[in-house]
């Protein structure tokens, strides 16, 4: 028995065919659509406060670096003050950036394990540098302390560097999501 | 007669205070095969730009701080006074860039220093030279 034999079933063949172009095209639309919510509401949500707050935690170590280099050259305890009020709101502001990312571990594991490094390794130089200029400014010799200054300046070149890459990545992501978002 | 007493006195205090100015010798020690260097190089090596001598070798650099001669040093080879040059130094160690040279409080020290280390470089008082060390020459 053929099924196309008579025109009736033609025209319903070809209606069928219209009818499951039509529903594919629409599952297909709205896929597309709701990937594209999802990125930007993970653009409004994550991606662009990471990105500024990034570019907060390196103004916020950049103006510390520069207190701690105050109080080291002239011995300036006022700078040293201001240096180490710093600290806590950078610590805070890469705490607030992790939780950002805990929305959606798997999709940002790369910038989440960069960020814990370098709250790790900030955490580090802060308690180090806050302790050394103490001593310093309080009278202590430079070629007592030497050692242990030049290695807070290697950190403190590493950690500017790292966290100049970190708002790099995080750019980067933001740039891309904002272009697919323009595409679509 | 007044102009040429007038003349005659500075020209007097100029002549010494040149002489103060280079009261001092470069030294390094006997076993080193470099005996002249540039006045470029010198400035090179105290500002911890150049760290090796020719042959591929460490220098230590020792310096005299607190002393007329490490003035008159700085000011005619490093170019800095002595402040800007500790200042200079403290910049290096605060980025990490470099550690600033031993420092000595006397010319028996720094020649004592020199004459212990191989590849080592310092100055001192002219008078102050003797065989322990090697004069190097500044073009």
């Amino acid at each position: 028995m053929n099924l196309f034999n008579g025109i009736k079933s033609k025209v319903w063949f070809c209606a069928g065919i219209g009818l499951l172009g039509f529903l594919v095209a629409t599952v297909s639309t709205y896929q597309s659509n709701s990937r594209l919510v999802d990125d930007l509401v993970t653009l409004r949500d994550v991606e662009f406060p990471l990105s500024l707050q990034g570019e907060e935690v390196l103004n916020l170590f950049v103006k510390q670096t520069s207190f701690y280099e105050d109080a080291f050259l002239l011995a300036d305890e006022d700078a040293l003050a201001e240096g180490d009020a710093l600290a806590e709101p950078i610590q805070s502001l890469f705490s607030v950036m992790l939780q950002k990312l805990a929305a959606d571990e798997s999709r940002f594991l790369p910038i989440r394990k960069q960020i814990t490094s370098l709250q790790k390794s900030y955490g580090e130089y802060a308690s180090m540098s806050s302790l050394n200029y103490a001593l310093l400014v309080n009278g202590a010799e430079v070629a007592a302390l030497q050692g242990k200054i030049r290695i807070l300046g290697t950190m403190q070149q590493e950690i500017a560097s790292n966290l100049t890459q970190l708002n790099d990545t995080l750019k980067k992501g933001v740039e891309k999501l904002s272009s697919e978002a323009s595409l679509c | 007669m007044k102009y040429i007493i007038a003349i005659l006195m500075f020209t007097l205090l100029s002549a010494g205070s040149v002489a103060l100015a280079a009261d001092y010798v470069l030294i390094t020690d006997n076993t080193n095969p470099v005996s002249e260097l540039t006045a470029k190089d010198v400035k090179s090596i105290f500002l911890g730009k150049k760290t090796v001598w020719g042959d591929g070798s460490h220098i230590t650099v020792f310096t005299y701080t607190d002393s007329s001669v490490n003035d008159a040093f700085m000011k005619e080879m490093v170019r800095k006074t002595s402040q800007q040059y500790i200042t200079y130094w403290k910049k290096s160690l605060f980025t990490g860039t470099g550690l600033p040279p031993m420092n000595f409080d006397s010319d028996e020290e720094v020649k004592a220093a020199v004459a212990a280390k191989p590849g080592s470089i310092g100055y001192i008082s002219a008078s102050a030279l003797d065989a322990k060390v090697k004069i190097l020459r500044v073009n």
